[in-house]
Order: C-alpha cells, then sequence, then structure tokens
C-alpha cells in the first residue's frame, strides 16, 4: 500500500524524449511570442509574478532511474531566484514571489493548480508547437494559454504578468558515467545527465502564454550560483522586454 | 573480430556481477530491524533525504487538494487512532482523508499517509480500521520506501551492466529474460516488505489494546468482494505489488490467535458515530461506481454489523433500483421499507421507493411516496423533475 508519486518525473521523461527528438530534427526555434513586449504604464513597474518555481535536481544512476536530490534542488531554487532578480533588474520589472497564503482559499488552489496546468501545456507547446506535431487548428499560430483561471493570481497579488518555470535536471553518477565510457568503447550511446526545461510568460489578465522559451540540453549545471545564472539566462535570456 | 567484443563482454558481466553481488546478497528485507526513532530526519545530502522533499512537495498540493476530506470530526478520530497506534512517533505523521471510492491507504516516506473514503466505508469497526492504519504504520517506521527505491536501483543498475554484457556476448535473449527476473524480483521485495507491515501492523494494534482478529477480518472481507467478480483493475492494481490475500489472510489469523485474537477493543458503535459526518457522502461514492455486486456485498457486509442502520438499508435499496434487473424492484422496495423503519433512515429513500413504484405502475403509492418525500425534505432540488415524472 506504499507508493512513491512518479507523476512529476514523468513529464521530465516525456521532455527527454523530446529533447532527442530535437536533436533527430535540428530544429531551432526557441522563443514563441504573442506580443513583442511587455504592457507597461507610464509611472508604474510592470509586476511579474514568479509562480513556485517547478524544479527538481536529481543523480540519474546506471540503471538509468532519477533519484531526487533535495540538496541540490534547494540550491537550485535559490540561485535561480537570485539570477532571476538580475534578470529583471535589466528589464525593469518588479517580481513578486507567489505567496499561497494570499487571496481567498479556493484562489489558493486554484493558484497551485496552475503550476501544474503549465506543466501539462508546456509539454503540449513542445510537442506540437516545436517536434513536427502541428495542431491543425492552430494553423501555424503560437496561441496558447492557461485560460482566464489565472485571474485568481491577479487578484491576490495585484500583478500584470506571472512568470512559469519548469526545469528537471539530472546528472550522471559514478555508475552512470561508466556506464557511457562502457557504452561508448563498445559503439553503443548512453545517455548521460541532462537539462530539459521551459518558461512561460503569461498575461494575468487573458491567461495566455504571450511568450514561451524552452531548453533542452545534455549539459548546464544549477548547483552553483553561476551556472546556475548561466541556465536562467539560457531560458529566460531572450524573454519580453 | 567477434572473438574479442565477446571476451570484453564477458569481462564487463563478470565487473557488473562483481560490483553487485554483494548489494543483491541483502536484498530481502530483514525482520526483526527496529524502527525508525522518534523524530526521524534522514541526512540532507542522501537519497532518502531527496524522496522526502519530493514527498513534501506532494503533500504540499495535497493539502490545498479538494479531494481531502475536512470533515473535521472525522480528520481528530482519525488522527487518535494514528496516535493511539504510532505514540511517540505520532508528530512524525501526518494523516488525510482523500475521497476515494476504493479500498487503499498508503504511505509516504516522509510520513504523510493517505487514507481513502472506500477503506473508511468498508471497515465494521474502530479495530479494522487501525489494522490498516497500523501497516501502514509498519512502512513508515521501518523505511520501506527508501529501501525500495535502493532495491530497485541497484537491481537496475545490475541490470543495465549485465544487458550490456551479454548483449555483446551476443547472448542478448538471456539479458533480457535476466531483467525480467530482475524486474520480478523487486515485485517480491515489495512483497516481502508488505509481510512485515501486515507483522508490524499487528503488534502496533495489539499494544494498543486492538482486537488483533480485526486484521485477518479486513482480507477477509476484501477476497469476499473480488470473488463478487467485480474490481479487476484494481486487483492488478493491489495484487501486483502485495501477497496474495489469501495466504495473507491465513498468516495473519494465526498470528493474531497468538497475540489475543477477539480479545481487545472493537470500537463498533463509536466507529459509526465518529463517521456520521461522512458516510452519505462514501455511500453515494461508491454507488456512482456502479459496481452493483460488489455493493451489494459491502453493504449486506456492513448490515450484518449495524442491523438497525437506515442509511446501509437505504443504501442497498439504491443498489437494487440502480441495477434494474429482474426482481429488483420488488428487491428495493423490501429494502427501502426496512429503512423506514429505522431511526435515521434519509428522506431519499422515499424518493428512491416513488422511483421503483413509478416504473412498476402503481401511480397512486408513487404519489404518496413523493409527498412523503417532500414532507421530510421540504424544498428539495429534484422535486421539480420528480413532478414531472408523476405526471407523465
Amino acid at each position: 500500500m506504499t507508493r512513491v508519486d512518479v507523476g512529476r518525473w514523468r513529464a521530465a521523461r516525456a521532455l527527454a524524449i523530446a529533447a532527442a527528438l530535437v536533436v533527430l530534427a535540428g530544429c531551432a526555434a526557441q522563443v514563441q511570442r504573442q506580443t513583442p513586449e511587455l504592457r507597461r504604464e507610464t509611472g508604474k513597474l510592470t509586476r511579474i509574478v514568479v509562480m513556485p518555481l517547478d524544479v527538481e535536481l536529481a543523480q540519474l544512476t546506471a540503471g538509468g532511474l532519477e533519484e531526487p536530490h533535495a540538496e541540490w534542488t534547494e540550491a537550485a531554487l535559490r540561485h535561480m531566484r537570485a539570477a532571476l532578480e538580475e534578470e529583471a533588474k535589466a528589464r525593469k520589472v518588479a517580481l513578486v514571489d507567489f505567496q499561497p497564503e494570499r487571496g481567498a482559499p479556493a484562489d489558493r488552489e486554484t493558484s497551485l493548480d496552475l503550476v501544474k496546468l503549465h506543466r501539462a501545456v508546456g509539454v503540449s507547446v513542445i510537442v506540437h508547437q516545436y517536434l513536427g506535431a502541428p495542431l491543425p487548428s492552430k494553423d501555424g499560430k503560437f496561441d496558447w494559454s492557461l485560460g482566464p483561471a489565472v485571474e485568481s493570481i491577479a487578484r491576490s497579488h495585484e500583478a500584470d504578468y506571472a512568470l512559469f518555470l519548469f526545469v528537471r535536471d539530472s546528472y550522471a553518477t559514478g555508475g552512470r558515467v561508466a556506464l557511457i565510457v562502457i557504452g561508448a568503447a563498445l559503439g553503443a550511446f548512453v545517455p548521460g545527465g541532462a537539462q530539459v526545461g521551459f518558461a512561460s510568460v503569461v498575461d494575468l489578465r487573458t491567461g495566455d502564454i504571450v511568450w514561451f522559451s524552452r531548453l533542452e540540453r545534455p549539459h548546464g549545471d544549477l548547483r552553483t550560483p553561476d551556472a546556475a545564472a548561466e541556465t536562467v539566462k539560457a531560458l529566460v535570456g531572450d524573454s519580453l522586454k | 573480430m567477434s572473438l574479442p567484443r565477446r571476451r570484453f563482454g564477458c569481462a564487463c558481466c563478470g565487473l557488473a556481477a562483481a560490483l553487485f553481488a554483494g548489494r543483491l546478497a541483502a536484498q530481502a528485507p530483514a525482520s526483526g530491524r527496529g524502527f525508525v526513532v522518534p523524530g526521524y530526519r534522514p541526512a540532507p545530502a542522501s537519497d532518502e533525504k531527496g524522496l522526502w522533499s519530493l514527498m513534501d512537495r506532494v503533500e504540499g498540493e495535497l493539502k490545498l487538494s479538494r479531494f481531502v476530506v475536512r470533515d473535521p470530526a472525522l480528520n481528530e478520530y482519525v488522527r487518535g487512532i494514528v496516535c493511539r497506534l504510532a505514540k511517540d512517533h505520532c508528530p512524525d505523521v501526518r494523516a488525510y482523508v482523500v475521497r476515494t471510492a476504493q479500498f487503499n491507504a498508503s504511505m509516504a516516506p516522509n510520513g504523510m499517509m493517505e487514507v481513502w473514503t472506500g477503506l473508511l466505508l468498508r471497515c465494521g469497526d474502530e479495530a479494522q480500521l487501525a489494522a490498516i492504519l497500523g501497516h501502514e504504520l509498519g512502512h513508515y517506521l521501518r523505511r520501506h520506501t527508501v529501501e525500495r527505491w535502493r532495491d530497485a536501483r541497484d537491481k537496475s543498475d545490475f541490470g543495465t551492466f549485465l544487458g550490456l554484457g551479454l548483449a555483446v556476448a551476443g547472448l542478448g535473449a538471456v539479458g533480457q529474460l535476466a531483467q525480467l527476473a530482475l524486474v520480478a524480483s523487486t515485485f517480491g521485495f515489495s512483497r516481502d516488505q508488505e509481510r512485515e507491515a501486515d507483522e508490524v501492523g499487528l503488534e502496533l494494534m495489539t499494544k494498543a489494546g486492538y482486537a488483533p482478529v480485526a486484521a485477518a477480518e479486513v482480507w477477509e472481507q476484501l477476497i469476499a468482494e473480488y470473488k463478487a467478480g467485480t474490481a479487476e483493475r484494481s486487483r492488478q492494481l493491489l495484487f501486483a505489488t502485495h501477497p496474495d490475500p489469501e495466504e495473507r489472510m491465513g498468516t495473519l489469523r494465526e498470528a493474531a490467535a497468538k497475540v489475543g485474537g477477539e480479545s481487545g477493543d472493537r470500537g463498533h458503535e463509536r466507529y459509526l458515530a465518529k463517521l456520521s459526518g461522512v458516510r452519505a457522502q462514501l455511500i453515494g461514492d461508491e454507488l456512482a461506481l456502479r459496481q452493483y455486486a460488489r455493493s451489494e456485498l459491502v453493504f449486506e457486509r456492513l448490515l450484518a454489523r449495524w442491523p438497525d442502520d437506515g442509511q446501509l438499508w437505504f443504501a442497498k435499496g439504491e443498489v437494487f433500483r440502480l441495477r434494474g434487473e429482474d426482481g429488483d424492484g420488488a428487491r428495493a422496495l423490501a429494502a427501502y421499507a426496512r429503512a423506514l423503519e429505522t431511526k435515521n433512515a434519509p428522506p431519499e429513500t422515499l424518493r428512491g421507493t416513488m422511483l421503483v413504484e413509478l416504473k412498476a405502475g402503481a401511480r397512486d403509492r408513487a404519489q404518496a411516496a413523493f409527498e412523503a418525500y417532500l414532507r421530510a425534505k421540504p424544498g428539495a432540488a429534484d422535486a421539480d423533475a420528480l413532478k414531472m415524472l408523476l405526471a407523465q
């Protein structure tokens, strides 16, 4: 009667497959936008709510299992949040951390459900927008949305936009490295750790994803401040001004 | 060309075997290990902490879920039983009642326990619930999740190296078989843990003064439900990782007999009283599954324990009304009539009576039941719809 929740890792696995497909397809476009720049009112800083960062770091065992690593994840969350602040300064926007205790109880639940929804929508965006499985109804347009439920965040945080960010980052263990080396010697490709993720800026008036970026690569690190800053830049560096 | 490759493959295989033989030898969960200490927290950089933190985040989401049953009396009650069983470990365990109409409970490594409402509906008394909660506490106290994670990790490590070695040696099919054996052995490991949790559960409930035989009864009841020929999907889910329930029931019955058997607290009336706030919902959720053979058995079994409970007679009547096979109309009416003789028949008993009478063409009796329904539940939301049915 015991079970470990693996749902979070399933999305990561889908993305890992996506990453492999990207390599094969040689897909180039990274960023998608619905609008050229952020909405700005004179005399006011545009406020962006940073939703709980959906980030997990893991070590990749020889057998290919991803073992969650709490210390790395905690460090990554700290470093990434600091790096986001730097990016915000450069764009003259104010970042507000999402605070679950704000707002009415129903709003709180909806807000956190939106993080999970973003996880699902983000994977769909990657599959249908980047990986050669276009939806006929989209007709090439980028018009994805989290829907009007985002108003709950606008209400509780008095903000204009929300930033959603999803990253799964894995690092090969010694055993995995040994397998990679042995595999390479035998002419077999054994994948090592990888960094996969995506980020969205969502307009809190409509729920529309006005900007979307993705990242899939076999390198990158989130465990140290400088490396995390590099990753954050790679993910959101080209975001709306 | 093939010769050196083959030799390398074998060397590789030998390397893997040397690396992992020691670990595999110590796989089965050893009985008799101690419990975690109260207030236990895993080391910060450990694999166990990784699993805990992951579940901490899941728990953060669960706390806000609309599937968590908030009824304060029920929550306090379940918490009380957990504490009676867990004693010093009580502060380390958090129990959540989750609205899912299946028989199950689960324990996360960080102390997050889920108790499904389908389980609450099925227990005949507090001792039966305590048996399940004790079992779940056993998983926590013996750190089964991290043990199983390490087992799966080591076996998948071993299997990968083995597979590579055998593939290189030109024995790919053997590699697949070997990996299948490893998968099977992780299931076996899980079943060993379940047996161990059964032992711990029995120990905890006996120490807490509950009648040990209740642990065997739970399985007896579940077996009967499966034999009712439904719930095939649940069977796969539960039984892949759990021991054969017949075996389990037998083992528990023998073990329970040794430590007191029938004697001990049952909490029969108390259980019914504490569940009263949510029982109508639990019954409705069970009926909504439309697994009538199973539901009939469940309600009949509960009626054997509480023969004068109007809610249960109503539920039994609903099973027949909704199934609607030959003779079910008469069965439903008999059950409703029995419900109306009790003190706590829900008003919907009269609604059910009306619908069955109407279907049988007894308009006058349907009309009378409808009027009685409106008297029992003035302003019923479905009054107009029922009136329309009567007018047809």
